[in-house]
Protein backbone atom coordinates (compact mmCIF):
# COMPACT_ATOMS: atom_id res chain seq x y z
CA UNK A 1 0.00 0.00 0.00
CA UNK A 2 0.97 3.54 -1.11
CA UNK A 3 2.25 5.68 1.78
CA UNK A 4 0.03 8.32 0.96
CA UNK A 5 2.80 11.10 1.40
CA UNK A 6 6.60 9.96 0.36
CA UNK A 7 9.49 11.86 2.35
CA UNK A 8 13.08 11.60 0.56
CA UNK A 9 16.39 13.37 0.97
CA UNK A 10 18.66 14.03 -1.69
CA UNK A 11 21.98 16.18 -1.17
CA UNK A 12 20.78 19.15 1.23
CA UNK A 13 16.93 19.07 -0.16
CA UNK A 14 14.68 17.59 1.90
CA UNK A 15 11.27 16.24 -1.04
CA UNK A 16 8.11 15.75 0.35
CA UNK A 17 5.33 14.10 -2.41
CA UNK A 18 2.10 13.85 -2.34
CA UNK A 19 1.43 10.03 -3.76
CA UNK A 20 -2.46 9.48 -4.48
CA UNK A 21 -1.80 10.29 -8.22
CA UNK A 22 -4.90 7.79 -8.73
CA UNK A 23 -6.84 10.40 -7.08
CA UNK A 24 -5.57 13.52 -7.99
CA UNK A 25 -3.61 13.64 -4.41
CA UNK A 26 -6.96 14.91 -2.85
CA UNK A 27 -6.62 15.26 0.57
CA UNK A 28 -8.27 12.66 2.58
CA UNK A 29 -8.00 12.96 6.82
CA UNK A 30 -5.50 10.41 6.66
CA UNK A 31 -3.12 11.76 3.55
CA UNK A 32 -3.43 14.99 5.83
CA UNK A 33 -2.42 12.95 8.66
CA UNK A 34 0.54 11.51 7.04
CA UNK A 35 1.47 14.86 5.57
CA UNK A 36 1.32 16.06 9.12
CA UNK A 37 4.31 13.34 10.20
CA UNK A 38 6.03 13.67 7.01
CA UNK A 39 6.36 17.97 7.88
CA UNK A 40 6.85 17.05 11.30
CA UNK A 41 10.16 14.78 10.20
CA UNK A 42 11.58 17.28 8.25
CA UNK A 43 11.14 19.74 10.87
CA UNK A 44 13.02 17.65 13.26
CA UNK A 45 15.65 16.70 10.36
CA UNK A 46 16.13 20.66 9.61
CA UNK A 47 16.62 21.19 13.23
CA UNK A 48 19.55 18.71 13.76
CA UNK A 49 23.29 19.62 14.07
CA UNK A 50 24.57 17.28 11.36
CA UNK A 51 23.68 16.96 7.89
CA UNK A 52 20.29 18.79 8.07
CA UNK A 53 18.65 19.68 4.91
CA UNK A 54 18.85 22.96 3.48
CA UNK A 55 15.58 23.27 1.55
CA UNK A 56 12.28 21.27 1.73
CA UNK A 57 10.38 21.05 -1.49
CA UNK A 58 6.87 19.72 -2.11
CA UNK A 59 5.58 18.21 -4.98
CA UNK A 60 2.79 15.94 -6.27
CA UNK A 61 2.63 12.36 -8.33
CA UNK A 62 0.65 11.90 -11.10
CA UNK A 63 -1.43 14.54 -13.02
CA UNK A 64 -1.65 17.36 -10.69
CA UNK A 65 0.00 18.36 -7.42
CA UNK A 66 -3.46 18.56 -5.41
CA UNK A 67 -7.05 18.74 -6.27
CA UNK A 68 -8.15 19.78 -3.00
CA UNK A 69 -10.08 18.19 -0.05
CA UNK A 70 -11.21 14.87 -0.60
CA UNK A 71 -14.92 15.74 0.11
CA UNK A 72 -16.63 12.79 -1.05
CA UNK A 73 -16.45 10.18 1.62
CA UNK A 74 -16.80 12.86 4.78
CA UNK A 75 -19.12 15.44 3.16
CA UNK A 76 -22.13 14.00 4.79
CA UNK A 77 -20.08 13.30 7.82
CA UNK A 78 -19.92 17.01 10.09
CA UNK A 79 -17.55 15.92 12.63
CA UNK A 80 -15.05 13.44 9.97
CA UNK A 81 -14.82 16.82 7.99
CA UNK A 82 -14.41 19.04 10.97
CA UNK A 83 -11.31 17.02 11.93
CA UNK A 84 -9.95 16.88 8.49
CA UNK A 85 -9.80 20.50 8.84
CA UNK A 86 -8.73 21.35 11.80
CA UNK A 87 -5.56 18.82 10.64
CA UNK A 88 -5.17 20.81 7.95
CA UNK A 89 -5.03 24.14 9.47
CA UNK A 90 -2.57 22.52 11.55
CA UNK A 91 -0.38 20.94 8.92
CA UNK A 92 -0.64 24.40 7.25
CA UNK A 93 1.08 25.60 10.17
CA UNK A 94 3.67 22.98 10.61
CA UNK A 95 5.17 23.72 6.94
CA UNK A 96 4.61 27.65 7.28
CA UNK A 97 6.86 27.09 10.70
CA UNK A 98 9.51 24.96 9.31
CA UNK A 99 12.83 26.37 9.87
CA UNK A 100 13.84 26.44 6.17
CA UNK A 101 13.13 27.49 3.30
CA UNK A 102 10.45 25.47 1.24
CA UNK A 103 9.45 24.90 -2.13
CA UNK A 104 5.97 23.97 -3.94
CA UNK A 105 5.81 22.58 -7.69
CA UNK A 106 1.97 23.70 -7.99
CA UNK A 107 1.96 21.51 -11.58
CA UNK A 108 -1.54 20.61 -13.30
CA UNK A 109 -3.52 21.45 -10.34
CA UNK A 110 -3.70 23.32 -6.88
CA UNK A 111 -7.43 23.77 -5.73
CA UNK A 112 -8.67 25.06 -2.69
CA UNK A 113 -6.26 23.01 0.04
CA UNK A 114 -4.28 22.22 -2.55
CA UNK A 115 -3.67 25.88 -3.66
CA UNK A 116 -3.33 26.47 0.50
CA UNK A 117 -0.33 23.89 0.38
CA UNK A 118 1.21 25.39 -2.90
CA UNK A 119 1.13 29.04 -1.36
CA UNK A 120 1.61 28.65 2.38
CA UNK A 121 5.75 27.15 0.83
CA UNK A 122 8.02 30.66 0.38
CA UNK A 123 8.13 29.83 -2.92
CA UNK A 124 5.47 28.60 -5.08
CA UNK A 125 6.61 27.42 -9.10
CA UNK A 126 3.54 26.53 -11.50
CA UNK A 127 3.07 26.74 -15.26
CA UNK A 128 1.05 29.13 -17.63
CA UNK A 129 -1.19 26.59 -18.01
CA UNK A 130 -1.76 25.14 -14.59
CA UNK A 131 -5.33 25.59 -12.63
CA UNK A 132 -4.98 27.03 -9.11
CA UNK A 133 -7.58 28.99 -6.91
CA UNK A 134 -10.10 28.73 -4.80
CA UNK A 135 -13.84 27.86 -5.74
CA UNK A 136 -15.25 26.85 -2.35
CA UNK A 137 -17.87 29.28 -2.35
CA UNK A 138 -19.34 28.15 -5.85
CA UNK A 139 -19.92 24.60 -3.68
CA UNK A 140 -21.00 26.61 -0.52
CA UNK A 141 -18.06 26.14 1.78
CA UNK A 142 -15.79 28.80 3.57
CA UNK A 143 -12.49 29.04 2.45
CA UNK A 144 -11.28 30.56 5.78
CA UNK A 145 -8.57 28.15 6.84
CA UNK A 146 -6.95 29.33 3.32
CA UNK A 147 -7.67 33.03 4.14
CA UNK A 148 -5.41 33.91 5.99
CA UNK A 149 -1.94 32.69 4.42
CA UNK A 150 -3.54 34.19 1.06
CA UNK A 151 -4.19 37.37 2.66
CA UNK A 152 -0.09 37.51 3.93
CA UNK A 153 0.24 36.27 0.37
CA UNK A 154 -1.41 38.78 -2.03
CA UNK A 155 -2.89 41.58 0.78
CA UNK A 156 -6.11 42.42 1.81
CA UNK A 157 -7.93 43.50 -0.68
CA UNK A 158 -6.90 41.17 -3.87
CA UNK A 159 -7.88 38.04 -1.81
CA UNK A 160 -10.79 39.57 -0.77
CA UNK A 161 -12.23 39.77 -4.46
CA UNK A 162 -10.12 36.43 -5.10
CA UNK A 163 -12.10 34.45 -2.74
CA UNK A 164 -15.43 36.08 -3.04
CA UNK A 165 -15.26 35.86 -6.67
CA UNK A 166 -14.16 31.60 -6.82
CA UNK A 167 -13.37 30.11 -9.70
CA UNK A 168 -9.77 29.07 -10.76
CA UNK A 169 -7.44 30.81 -12.21
CA UNK A 170 -4.51 29.86 -14.90
CA UNK A 171 -1.10 29.34 -13.53
CA UNK A 172 -0.06 32.55 -15.70
CA UNK A 173 -3.09 34.80 -13.87
CA UNK A 174 -2.24 33.34 -10.45
CA UNK A 175 1.76 34.36 -11.26
CA UNK A 176 0.39 38.20 -12.16
CA UNK A 177 -1.91 38.21 -8.91
CA UNK A 178 0.94 37.16 -6.92
CA UNK A 179 0.20 34.10 -5.95
CA UNK A 180 3.00 32.18 -7.17
CA UNK A 181 6.52 33.32 -7.17
CA UNK A 182 8.26 32.03 -10.58
CA UNK A 183 6.51 30.67 -14.02
CA UNK A 184 8.29 27.79 -15.63
CA UNK A 185 7.49 25.61 -19.01
CA UNK A 186 5.51 22.44 -17.55
CA UNK A 187 8.23 20.21 -18.74
CA UNK A 188 11.29 22.41 -16.77
CA UNK A 189 8.94 22.76 -13.99
CA UNK A 190 11.10 20.48 -11.23
CA UNK A 191 14.12 21.83 -12.94
CA UNK A 192 13.69 24.93 -12.04
CA UNK A 193 12.49 24.19 -9.08
CA UNK A 194 15.72 22.47 -8.40
CA UNK A 195 17.93 25.43 -9.48
CA UNK A 196 16.03 27.48 -6.50
CA UNK A 197 16.41 24.80 -4.36
CA UNK A 198 20.35 24.77 -4.77
CA UNK A 199 20.48 28.26 -4.89
CA UNK A 200 18.56 28.68 -1.80
CA UNK A 201 20.54 25.39 -0.08
CA UNK A 202 24.37 28.58 -0.33
CA UNK A 203 22.39 30.92 2.06
CA UNK A 204 23.70 30.67 5.71
CA UNK A 205 21.23 28.32 7.35
CA UNK A 206 20.95 29.82 10.68
CA UNK A 207 20.03 33.41 8.83
CA UNK A 208 17.62 32.19 6.95
CA UNK A 209 15.55 30.05 9.59
CA UNK A 210 16.35 33.74 11.61
CA UNK A 211 14.42 35.50 8.47
CA UNK A 212 11.46 33.27 7.96
CA UNK A 213 10.91 33.41 11.75
CA UNK A 214 10.84 36.77 12.00
CA UNK A 215 8.95 37.09 9.18
CA UNK A 216 6.16 34.41 10.45
CA UNK A 217 5.70 36.46 13.51
CA UNK A 218 5.29 39.98 11.41
CA UNK A 219 2.59 38.55 9.33
CA UNK A 220 1.00 36.69 11.92
CA UNK A 221 1.89 33.27 10.57
CA UNK A 222 2.61 32.60 14.21
CA UNK A 223 -0.87 33.27 15.09
CA UNK A 224 -2.71 30.12 16.58
CA UNK A 225 -6.02 31.46 17.54
CA UNK A 226 -6.57 32.71 14.19
CA UNK A 227 -5.98 29.45 12.74
CA UNK A 228 -8.43 27.64 15.20
CA UNK A 229 -10.91 29.95 14.60
CA UNK A 230 -10.61 29.75 10.65
CA UNK A 231 -10.97 25.83 11.20
CA UNK A 232 -14.24 26.22 12.99
CA UNK A 233 -15.76 28.50 10.85
CA UNK A 234 -14.76 26.66 7.98
CA UNK A 235 -16.24 23.22 9.67
CA UNK A 236 -19.57 25.16 10.21
CA UNK A 237 -20.20 25.97 7.25
CA UNK A 238 -19.74 22.84 5.37
CA UNK A 239 -21.73 21.36 8.07
CA UNK A 240 -24.54 23.23 6.97
CA UNK A 241 -27.85 22.85 4.85
CA UNK A 242 -26.68 25.06 2.02
CA UNK A 243 -23.15 23.24 1.80
CA UNK A 244 -24.38 19.58 2.13
CA UNK A 245 -27.23 20.78 -0.91
CA UNK A 246 -24.74 22.03 -3.34
CA UNK A 247 -22.04 19.33 -2.57
CA UNK A 248 -24.74 16.18 -2.84
CA UNK A 249 -25.85 17.70 -5.99
CA UNK A 250 -21.70 18.36 -7.17
CA UNK A 251 -21.22 14.79 -6.18
CA UNK A 252 -24.08 13.50 -8.45
CA UNK A 253 -23.24 15.37 -11.46
CA UNK A 254 -19.74 13.57 -10.84
CA UNK A 255 -20.68 9.64 -11.17
CA UNK B 1 -29.64 45.99 -6.32
CA UNK B 2 -28.40 49.33 -8.01
CA UNK B 3 -27.73 52.55 -6.22
CA UNK B 4 -27.15 54.70 -8.23
CA UNK B 5 -25.45 58.12 -7.23
CA UNK B 6 -27.42 60.54 -9.24
CA UNK B 7 -26.93 64.24 -9.46
CA UNK B 8 -25.03 64.35 -12.28
CA UNK B 9 -24.72 68.06 -12.55
CA UNK B 10 -23.00 68.32 -9.53
CA UNK B 11 -20.80 64.91 -10.24
CA UNK B 12 -22.52 63.24 -7.33
CA UNK B 13 -20.67 65.27 -4.89
CA UNK B 14 -21.37 64.10 -1.29
CA UNK B 15 -23.72 66.63 0.65
CA UNK B 16 -26.88 66.15 3.14
CA UNK B 17 -28.78 65.39 0.48
CA UNK B 18 -26.53 62.39 -1.09
CA UNK B 19 -25.21 61.15 2.38
CA UNK B 20 -29.14 60.91 3.10
CA UNK B 21 -30.37 59.23 0.03
CA UNK B 22 -27.04 56.95 0.69
CA UNK B 23 -28.33 56.05 3.84
CA UNK B 24 -31.59 55.11 3.37
CA UNK B 25 -30.63 52.80 -0.13
CA UNK B 26 -28.30 50.98 2.56
CA UNK B 27 -31.35 50.74 5.01
CA UNK B 28 -33.60 49.65 2.96
CA UNK B 29 -31.32 46.93 1.55
CA UNK B 30 -30.32 46.07 5.11
CA UNK B 31 -34.44 45.63 5.97
CA UNK B 32 -34.78 42.57 3.33
CA UNK B 33 -36.02 40.08 4.51
CA UNK B 34 -34.74 37.62 1.80
CA UNK B 35 -32.80 34.05 2.29
CA UNK B 36 -29.91 34.79 -0.23
CA UNK B 37 -27.17 37.73 -0.22
CA UNK B 38 -27.73 40.81 -2.20
CA UNK B 39 -25.21 41.61 -4.59
CA UNK B 40 -25.24 45.34 -4.36
CA UNK B 41 -23.76 47.66 -7.52
CA UNK B 42 -23.04 51.37 -6.65
CA UNK B 43 -22.21 53.64 -9.56
CA UNK B 44 -22.68 57.24 -10.51
CA UNK B 45 -25.04 59.00 -12.95
CA UNK B 46 -23.73 61.31 -15.44
CA UNK B 47 -19.85 62.26 -16.27
CA UNK B 48 -18.60 61.09 -12.89
CA UNK B 49 -18.59 58.43 -10.37
CA UNK B 50 -18.45 60.93 -7.34
CA UNK B 51 -16.68 64.00 -7.20
CA UNK B 52 -16.21 63.93 -3.40
CA UNK B 53 -17.13 65.97 -0.62
CA UNK B 54 -19.73 68.94 -1.85
CA UNK B 55 -17.01 72.05 -1.03
CA UNK B 56 -20.00 74.47 -1.89
CA UNK B 57 -21.54 73.74 1.32
CA UNK B 58 -18.50 74.35 3.43
CA UNK B 59 -16.62 77.30 2.51
CA UNK B 60 -19.44 79.20 4.37
CA UNK B 61 -19.57 80.41 8.26
CA UNK B 62 -20.97 77.42 9.58
CA UNK B 63 -18.47 75.22 7.04
CA UNK B 64 -16.67 73.61 9.39
CA UNK B 65 -19.38 71.95 11.36
CA UNK B 66 -21.06 70.80 7.79
CA UNK B 67 -17.42 69.60 7.13
CA UNK B 68 -17.32 67.72 10.60
CA UNK B 69 -20.75 66.01 9.86
CA UNK B 70 -19.93 64.77 6.11
CA UNK B 71 -16.46 63.44 7.54
CA UNK B 72 -18.67 61.93 10.31
CA UNK B 73 -21.61 60.63 8.25
CA UNK B 74 -18.36 59.21 5.51
CA UNK B 75 -16.92 57.20 7.99
CA UNK B 76 -20.31 55.61 9.32
CA UNK B 77 -20.58 54.84 5.55
CA UNK B 78 -17.46 53.03 4.99
CA UNK B 79 -18.09 51.08 8.11
CA UNK B 80 -21.84 50.06 6.90
CA UNK B 81 -20.88 49.67 3.18
CA UNK B 82 -17.67 46.94 4.83
CA UNK B 83 -19.96 45.18 7.33
CA UNK B 84 -23.68 45.31 5.54
CA UNK B 85 -25.23 41.54 4.88
CA UNK B 86 -24.07 42.30 1.63
CA UNK B 87 -21.14 42.04 -1.44
CA UNK B 88 -20.57 45.22 -2.61
CA UNK B 89 -19.73 45.82 -6.18
CA UNK B 90 -18.61 49.89 -7.20
CA UNK B 91 -18.90 50.38 -10.77
CA UNK B 92 -16.62 53.44 -11.44
CA UNK B 93 -15.96 55.98 -14.40
CA UNK B 94 -15.01 59.44 -14.62
CA UNK B 95 -13.57 60.57 -11.23
CA UNK B 96 -13.56 58.67 -7.83
CA UNK B 97 -11.94 61.34 -5.66
CA UNK B 98 -11.40 61.81 -2.00
CA UNK B 99 -14.65 60.71 -0.38
CA UNK B 100 -16.14 59.36 -4.14
CA UNK B 101 -12.50 57.13 -3.75
CA UNK B 102 -12.95 55.96 -0.40
CA UNK B 103 -16.79 54.86 -1.11
CA UNK B 104 -15.72 53.03 -4.03
CA UNK B 105 -12.52 51.19 -1.92
CA UNK B 106 -15.14 50.19 0.61
CA UNK B 107 -16.66 48.15 -1.83
CA UNK B 108 -15.52 44.15 -1.76
CA UNK B 109 -15.25 44.96 -5.88
CA UNK B 110 -13.87 47.86 -7.77
CA UNK B 111 -14.49 47.69 -11.41
CA UNK B 112 -13.22 50.84 -13.14
CA UNK B 113 -12.86 52.31 -16.90
CA UNK B 114 -9.40 52.75 -17.73
CA UNK B 115 -9.66 56.33 -17.79
CA UNK B 116 -11.29 56.44 -14.62
CA UNK B 117 -9.92 58.73 -12.18
CA UNK B 118 -8.82 58.13 -8.52
CA UNK B 119 -7.29 59.83 -5.84
CA UNK B 120 -7.44 62.49 -2.62
CA UNK B 121 -5.96 65.65 -3.69
CA UNK B 122 -7.67 66.97 -0.28
CA UNK B 123 -4.62 68.77 1.60
CA UNK B 124 -4.44 71.05 -0.64
CA UNK B 125 -7.66 72.12 0.80
CA UNK B 126 -6.03 71.40 4.23
CA UNK B 127 -8.70 68.41 4.47
CA UNK B 128 -6.99 65.28 5.85
CA UNK B 129 -8.02 62.03 3.95
CA UNK B 130 -7.07 59.56 7.22
CA UNK B 131 -10.78 58.80 7.34
CA UNK B 132 -10.32 56.12 4.66
CA UNK B 133 -6.76 54.85 5.25
CA UNK B 134 -7.53 51.46 7.04
CA UNK B 135 -9.55 50.47 4.10
CA UNK B 136 -6.95 51.83 1.86
CA UNK B 137 -3.93 49.99 3.65
CA UNK B 138 -6.26 46.73 3.20
CA UNK B 139 -6.59 47.23 0.06
CA UNK B 140 -3.30 48.67 -1.97
CA UNK B 141 -0.69 47.70 1.33
CA UNK B 142 0.82 49.82 3.31
CA UNK B 143 3.47 51.15 0.83
CA UNK B 144 1.28 52.44 -1.78
CA UNK B 145 -1.87 53.43 0.34
CA UNK B 146 1.10 56.08 2.11
CA UNK B 147 1.65 57.10 -1.14
CA UNK B 148 -1.85 57.87 -2.57
CA UNK B 149 -2.74 59.75 0.61
CA UNK B 150 0.38 61.36 1.03
CA UNK B 151 0.94 62.97 -2.61
CA UNK B 152 -2.62 64.21 -3.59
CA UNK B 153 -1.50 62.19 -6.53
CA UNK B 154 -4.24 60.98 -9.92
CA UNK B 155 -4.26 57.74 -11.15
CA UNK B 156 -5.96 56.81 -13.85
CA UNK B 157 -8.22 53.15 -13.87
CA UNK B 158 -5.13 51.11 -15.27
CA UNK B 159 -2.70 52.21 -12.58
CA UNK B 160 -5.32 51.66 -10.02
CA UNK B 161 -5.49 48.15 -10.69
CA UNK B 162 -1.74 47.59 -10.96
CA UNK B 163 -1.37 49.65 -6.90
CA UNK B 164 -4.53 46.89 -6.09
CA UNK B 165 -7.17 49.68 -5.64
CA UNK B 166 -9.20 48.09 -8.54
CA UNK B 167 -10.13 44.52 -9.14
CA UNK B 168 -10.23 45.17 -12.53
CA UNK B 169 -10.01 48.08 -15.41
CA UNK B 170 -11.66 48.05 -18.75
CA UNK B 171 -12.37 50.21 -21.54
CA UNK B 172 -15.01 52.28 -20.81
CA UNK B 173 -17.33 50.07 -23.33
CA UNK B 174 -16.99 47.24 -21.53
CA UNK B 175 -17.26 48.35 -18.31
CA UNK B 176 -21.28 47.36 -17.86
CA UNK B 177 -20.59 44.33 -19.19
CA UNK B 178 -17.87 43.56 -16.91
CA UNK B 179 -20.06 44.44 -13.77
CA UNK B 180 -22.89 42.26 -15.19
CA UNK B 181 -20.58 39.61 -15.84
CA UNK B 182 -19.26 40.02 -12.21
CA UNK B 183 -22.80 40.27 -10.76
CA UNK B 184 -23.92 36.89 -12.86
CA UNK B 185 -20.71 34.84 -11.06
CA UNK B 186 -21.46 36.15 -7.53
CA UNK B 187 -25.26 35.59 -7.30
CA UNK B 188 -24.48 32.24 -8.09
CA UNK B 189 -22.18 31.50 -5.56
CA UNK B 190 -23.51 29.74 -2.12
CA UNK B 191 -25.00 32.90 0.18
CA UNK B 192 -24.19 31.87 3.08
CA UNK B 193 -20.39 30.55 2.87
CA UNK B 194 -20.09 34.20 0.72
CA UNK B 195 -21.13 35.52 4.00
CA UNK B 196 -19.48 33.61 5.87
CA UNK B 197 -15.83 34.40 4.02
CA UNK B 198 -16.86 37.88 3.85
CA UNK B 199 -17.10 38.18 7.61
CA UNK B 200 -14.19 36.47 8.02
CA UNK B 201 -11.95 38.66 5.73
CA UNK B 202 -13.64 41.66 7.66
CA UNK B 203 -11.89 40.21 10.70
CA UNK B 204 -8.99 39.49 9.37
CA UNK B 205 -8.18 43.22 7.57
CA UNK B 206 -9.63 44.44 10.65
CA UNK B 207 -12.49 45.97 9.30
CA UNK B 208 -15.04 44.99 11.63
CA UNK B 209 -13.51 46.50 14.16
CA UNK B 210 -15.61 49.55 14.84
CA UNK B 211 -12.45 51.36 16.50
CA UNK B 212 -10.56 51.27 13.36
CA UNK B 213 -12.75 53.39 11.54
CA UNK B 214 -13.44 55.54 15.09
CA UNK B 215 -10.00 56.51 15.04
CA UNK B 216 -9.68 56.94 11.41
CA UNK B 217 -12.05 59.47 11.55
CA UNK B 218 -11.01 61.29 14.04
CA UNK B 219 -7.86 61.73 12.71
CA UNK B 220 -9.54 63.83 9.80
CA UNK B 221 -11.84 65.86 12.65
CA UNK B 222 -8.69 66.54 14.14
CA UNK B 223 -8.20 69.02 11.76
CA UNK B 224 -11.93 70.46 11.57
CA UNK B 225 -12.14 74.23 12.78
CA UNK B 226 -8.63 74.90 12.44
CA UNK B 227 -7.75 77.52 10.75
CA UNK B 228 -5.81 76.03 7.79
CA UNK B 229 -9.06 74.02 6.65
CA UNK B 230 -10.69 77.29 7.41
CA UNK B 231 -8.89 79.88 5.35
CA UNK B 232 -8.15 77.17 2.62
CA UNK B 233 -11.90 76.02 2.31
CA UNK B 234 -12.69 79.88 2.12
CA UNK B 235 -9.88 80.63 -0.34
CA UNK B 236 -11.54 77.19 -2.77
CA UNK B 237 -15.12 78.88 -2.44
CA UNK B 238 -13.93 82.73 -3.20
CA UNK B 239 -11.84 81.49 -6.28
CA UNK B 240 -14.48 79.28 -7.24
CA UNK B 241 -17.18 82.50 -7.62
CA UNK B 242 -14.36 84.57 -9.21
CA UNK B 243 -14.59 81.41 -11.55
CA UNK B 244 -18.39 81.87 -12.28
CA UNK B 245 -18.13 85.56 -12.52
CA UNK B 246 -15.40 85.86 -15.43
Amino acid sequence: MSELVQLSRERGVARILLDRPESRNALSLPMIRRLSEVVAEVDALARSERDSPRVAVLAGAGKVFCAGMDLKQVAADPVQMGEMLRELSRTLRALRRLPIPTISLAHGAAIGGGCGLAIVCDFCFTHAEAKLGYPEVDLGICPAVVAPWLVQRIGAGPARALLLAGGVLTGAEAHRAGLVTHLAPQAELERAGDEWADRLAKGGPRSLAATKRWLNELDGSNDDEIAERAASISAAIIAGPEAQERLRRFFSTLS
Amino acid sequence: MTITLDDPDRRNALGRRMFGSLESALAGIESSKEESIPIVRLRGAGPAFCAGFDLDACGGDDGQSVLAEFIVRLSALLRRIRNGPWVAVAEVHGAALAGGNALAAACDFIVCADDAIFGYPVHRIGVSPAVNAPILQSLMGFGDARALLLSGELIDGREAQRRGLAWRSVPGASLESTVDDLVGRLIRKGPRALRATREWLNELDGSDRADRFDRSRDASLELCGGEESERMLRELREARRGDRLT
